[in-house]
This record gives C-alpha cells, structure tokens and sequence, in this order.
C-alpha cells in the first residue's frame, strides 16, 4: 500500500532544513522523492549556481540514528519537470522517513513535492 | 585466497534519480578490510565533456574507466571505480558529475578476500536486445564485477553471472542509458558479462576482475579512512631482508622545553567535503549536534576487595535503578514566623452623588495677579512758603564723625545701651544743590520802529568762491599773472613805455601815484601816457595805504 507525503510549497533559505519524520509501513519496499522544479521561484527560475542537496533518510530506532538511503543534487535551470530520486528502503520494523533540504546558492529556493513510499 | 562477495549497495535495487547533478546512497559493506566496486550511468541527450567523480565518505577513489559511451554517442555512459580497503559498516557513495544529467542510476558491491584489481574490460552495444562484455585472463580465485548501462529496462542478467543490483528507472524513456545494473561473475579465464534488455536499444557494459589478496592476506588497512593502493598488476611480497643494523643513536641535543604555556589543542572536528567536483575538502565545518548528549555519569570508585587486606570485605554498590535527579544548586533559605495579617473594614462610603464632570472644557487658568485695594485720599499741597535763605556767612565744612569712647579708668567696654536700628527704610540723602535766588525782571518791548527803508538785496544766485585767506606779502599778491591766449593771431605785446619796463614795480608805481588798484593785470602795465616825473616814487622802506579798502602795503627794502 503506498503512503504520500506532501512536501508543501515552500520558500527554503539558505541553509539546511528537515521534512518530517513520517513513518513508512513495514510492508512498503521503495521510496520516490519527488520536488516540482516548475514552481514559482523554483529550480527551473534560478540559475546552475543555485542547488538543492536532497537526501532521504531512514531511521530504525526511532530517530535517533539516521541514515542515508539515496541523496541528490538537484541545481538551478530548465531541467524538466522535476527532479527525483529513487531507492529502496532499508528492511526492518518501525522505520521513520525523514526529507533533509540544502539550500546553497545566491538565493533561496521554493520547493514543493511529495514523498512516496510503495 | 579466493575473493567473496561481501554487499550490495543501497540495496538490489540500486540508487537513481532524475535531473540531479549528483547521486548518493549508503552502502554498507560487512567485512573489515573489504574492497569496492561502484558503478554508474548517466544519461542525457548530450554528454560531451561530462566528467564525473566518485567519493566514499569524502575520499575520492579510483576510477577504473573512462566514459564508456552508450552506442559510442554522446547521449549517456556509464563509468566505474574502485577501492580497496574499507573498514566495516555503513559508507556513503558520492558520484558527482560535472554537468546535471537527465537521470543518474547507480549502485555498489564490496567484496572480501579481495587484494586489488585488474584493468577493466569495457564494451558499447548499439540497437541490441542484449548487453555484454567479456574480460579475459581471470584467475580462478577472481571475482568479476559487471555493470551496464542501457537506453531500456534490463531485464535480467545472464548466466552464470549473479544479479547485484537492478535500476530501470526510466525504463524505455532513456536517451542511450537509463538503466543499470550490476552482477559478479566468478573468474576464470575469460568472462563474459550480460544481461537481456526489454527491447533493442544502446548500452554501455563494464567488466572489472577483482583479484584475490596474496597468501598472507593484504596488508590491513589502518584504522580510518586509509586507501591502499591500487594496482593492476598481481603484488608479490617480497621476501624478508637481512635484519637491519641497529640504528645509531640520534645526533644532537634534545629541544629544550618551552619556556611559556603552549595553548590547549582543540580537538578536531569532521570537515565536510563539498560534493562538487573537488580533490580536496573543502566546505564548511561540520555543525554541532543538535541533540543534547547524556551527561556523563560520575565516576565510583570501586573496592577492589583485596584478599587479605586490611580493606574490609563485600561488593561493589549496584548502580541505582532510578535515575537520581541532579543536583541542585544549594539556595539559601530565611526562616521566619509566619504572621497573619486582617484586613480592616472598608470604610463607609460618603453619601451624596459625584459630581458630574463638566460638560465644557475648562478655561486655562491665567496666572494669579495681586489687587491692591485702597482708598482714595485727597492730598493738599501746603502753603508754598519762602526757602530758607542762604546762610549769610560762609559754613564749615562738616568733619567726618569720629567716636569717641569716654572710657571709664579700670573699666573695659561702653556703657550704655546701642542706639536701636531704625525701624523704616533711610531714605538716601540726596547731593546737596546749591541754589540761586534772583529777582525776575520784566522785559517790556519798545514800541516798533519804523525799518529803514529800501529793499533786501536779493539773495545772491551764485556761488560765491571761497575767499582764499590774505597774505600779507605784497610780493605774493603781485606775482600772479593771468594769461589768454589768442586764438590765431600772434600775441602783439605792447612796449610797456613804464621806465621800468612794465615789470612789477612799475605797477606798483602806478599803484602808488593813483592810489588805485591797476585796471590791468600787473606785468602789463598800463597803456598809456608815461607818467610823469612830478610823481615821487615811493622810497625803499616805506609804507603806505593803498586802495579804497587802504591796503598796507609796504616797499621792500633795499636789502630784502
């Protein structure tokens, strides 16, 4: 069963910013991130020198542990739609989904998507 | 030795993305001391000039390959590197490209046993339903490392080759590449690499033979991120040398110690290594954890319960089962005998109502001003009398007052009492006036005059020169000549027939026998009959009148 998780529209600073934690059921395999480049202020209006450093990272204990399951950067200027990313999850129980945001360039970023867990 | 297959990396599935510059996932390999195997494809509809790196926990390693291009286009490749000696447990793989790609897919295998690598075996397919690349001259106790890329879904990987990993993620969508898988092929001799796509399309294949460690086992890597060297060739060790002669003892004299406090070090912090394109690390120091660390717990001693001592005997004090809350910090406390305290009855309120407030806006008030009241009285000027009359001899001058104390033989001090002080203002004496007396004396005009008769002059309408001051010197008066000159014709002078010429003292003789002013300017000379020689010319010396006003006038001397 796949669970969707809104990334709101929303305008990142320069900087590095935390989405969620959600959880992810115990029978789902595979997640896909997904940000809207087409937004307004988003990655297709900005140039190279701005980049979004999305990792999507998983956590068996709860959150206290965290560790990287696929991570991309995703820079500035006309690259279709969106950009995305793809990886299967970690087995294990109880796991909690966590979206890590960085924000590097002149300006800052507006960002919008999902995360998805199948 | 032979190598083994250790982990897969993120997972069977692979890592992938689409338009992202870089791709990243963890792997995590079991044994210690194990060697790695990334591969990576990338797709585009151009990738000339596309470069790309790869970075385990921030190290860059090896790259087993170039660009190993899709149909030997330039719409996608696929590339691979290599590293040997990691430690255990969890790593991140970074690939990084130096131009973002329409997708990136990749993964990772790591292997035991494993001692380094051989040159890679590379291949690139073009409109085939099948994938595939062949290494030749493994040793048997080889393993060999296979991935490509394809423009369709792979489907599976041939035998007798084992599947790692898959990642279709664009599926038929893919420029040349898109997809990607990884397998290992046990070695010996040569081995072939494939896989069967979904349909005919370009792919790029890599083939990598990990060789096995020499007897003895590699040399283990050191705690840390140490990488050993990569070589493509087998390494052979060397048989031990002769021992080495002792070393002489170090020369010199040892550094003497500091003379002032050397600063504390500050213990070190993980850099991260930016994730573009970089040999070095770069980047911005790692921030502080957010999370707050337990607080450590204090050190308790410990008895050791020595047999036989004096120490007494027992165990060690078991830890508390409930978490002892810290302590606090100590405050002082006042002690004091509580005292109630009772509120008085409220007062009655007054009766009557409030007065409304005013319903106008109050005038300002003017500053207060004093009013004098009085009564009006009548004054009445006294009798004006006589002033008193000058005294009629002349006063003394007042002399200064002196004191004068009479004092008393065989006593000390005035006696008597002060003159009190005065109870009203003094007024200030006034300077004393002298004063004139006179008796009025009235004028009475006479009767008016009858005027003498005529009229006024009038009023004279020119200016008149200013009168220059006289000069007694007749030789002055006399000097001065006015002359005219004639327009054209030459000046005629007439031959003054005076005896002397017409000079100065012939005016002055003329000025002498006729007691007149000379109608002419003097040192003309009158025109005229010579005067005769009745007329006495003045004497040297002499003085006289001259003129109706009697000018003196006086003859130089002989001598002046």
């Amino acid at each position: 069963m796949a669970s969707t998780f809104i990334i709101p529209l929303t305008t990142l600073p320069v900087g590095t910013r935390n989405l969620g934690p959600a959880a992810a059921g115990d029978a789902e395999r595979s997640i896909l991130l997904t940000i809207d480049r087409t937004v307004a202020g988003g990655l297709n209006s900005l140039t190279p020198a701005s980049e979004v450093q999305a990792d999507v990272m998983q956590s068996g204990d709860s959150g206290v542990t965290w560790r990287l399951q696929v991570g991309g950067t995703m820079p500035g200027g006309v690259l279709g739609n969106s950009s995305t990313l793809r990886v299967d999850l970690f087995p294990g129980m109880a796991r909690l989904l966590r979206v890590t945001l960085t924000v590097s360039g002149p300006s800052p970023v507006a960002v919008a998507g999902s995360l998805v867990t199948t | 030795m032979a190598v083994a297959f250790d982990a897969v990396g993120p997972s069977s599935a692979g890592a992938g993305g689409t338009s992202i510059s870089s791709l990243s996932w963890t792997h995590t390999n079991v044994a210690g001391n194990a060697a790695l195997t990334v591969g990576c494809s990338y797709d585009n509809s151009t990738d000339a000039g596309v470069t790309a790196t790869c970075k385990v926990d921030s190290v860059l390693i090896t790259a087993a390959t170039g660009n190993v291009e899709s149909d030997a286009q330039t719409a996608g490749f696929a590339k691979a590197w290599t590293a040997l000696g990691l430690a255990s447990g969890a790593r991140t793989v970074l690939v990084t490209y130096s131009s973002a790609g329409a997708d990136l897919e990749g993964g990772s295998v790591s292997y035991t046993g494993a001692g380094g690598f051989a040159a890679a075996a590379t291949a690139s397919g073009t409109l085939s339903t099948s994938a595939s690349v062949t290494v030749t001259g493994t040793a048997a106790s080889s393993l060999v490392f296979g991935f490509a890329a394809a423009g369709d879904s792979i489907n599976a990987t041939s035998a007798p080759a084992t599947s790692r990993f898959v990642n279709n993620l664009v599926g038929s969508a893919g420029n040349s590449t898109g997809n990607c898988a990884g397998s290992t092929s046990a070695g010996g001799g040569s081995v072939t690499c494939a896989w069967t796509l979904a349909s005919s399309t370009n792919s790029a294949a890599i083939a990598i033979e990990v060789t096995a460690a020499a007897a003895g086992g590699s040399p283990q890597a050191q705690p840390g991120q140490t990488w050993l060297r990569r070589f493509h060739h087998r390494q052979v060790l060397l048989p031990p040398g002769p021992p080495a002669a002792a070393a002489p003892g170090a020369a010199g004299t040892i550094q003497p110690a500091p003379t002032f406090p050397q600063p504390r070090r500050r213990p070190a912090r993980a850099v991260w290594a930016g994730i573009s394109g970089s040999t070095g690390i770069r980047g911005t120091s790692q921030p502080y954890p957010a999370a707050q660390f337990p607080r450590r717990k204090p050190a308790r001693a410990v008895w050791a319960k020595i047999t036989g001592g004096i120490s007494p005997g027992g165990s060690p004090q078991e830890w508390p089962t409930v978490p002892i809350p810290r302590l606090r910090p100590a405050r002082a406390v006042v002690e004091f005998t509580p005292v109630t305290t009772t509120n008085q009855v409220p007062a009655v309120a007054p009766a009557g109502t409030i007065q409304p407030p005013p319903t106008l806006t109050p005038p300002r008030l003017r500053p207060a001003r004093a009013v004098v009241e009085f009564t009006p009285v009548t004054t009445t000027n006294l009798v004006p009398g006589q002033q008193q009359p000058p005294p009629t001899f002349p006063q003394p001058r007042r002399r200064l007052v002196r004191a004068v104390i009479r004092g008393q033989a065989g006593t000390i001090g005035i006696p008597g009492k002060p003159q009190p002080e005065p109870t009203f203002p003094q007024p200030r004496r006034k300077p004393a006036r002298a004063v004139i007396e006179f008796t009025p004396v009235t004028t009475v005009n006479q009767a008016g005059a009858a005027g003498p008769a005529g009229t006024l002059q009038p009023r004279p309408t020119l200016t008149w020169p200013r009168k220059r001051p006289a000069r007694a010197s007749t030789a002055l008066l006399l000097h001065p000549v006015r002359t005219v000159n004639q327009p054209a014709a030459p000046l005629v002078v007439p031959v003054n027939p005076l005896p002397n010429g017409g000079s100065t003292e012939g005016a002055l003789w003329e000025m002498a026998r006729t007691g007149k002013w000379p109608e002419r300017p003097p040192g003309f000379g009158p025109v005229g009959p010579v005067p005769s020689s009745s007329a006495v010319p003045p004497k040297p010396g002499e003085r006289g009148w001259v003129g109706k006003r009697k000018r003196r006038f006086s003859w130089p001397k002989q001598d002046e």
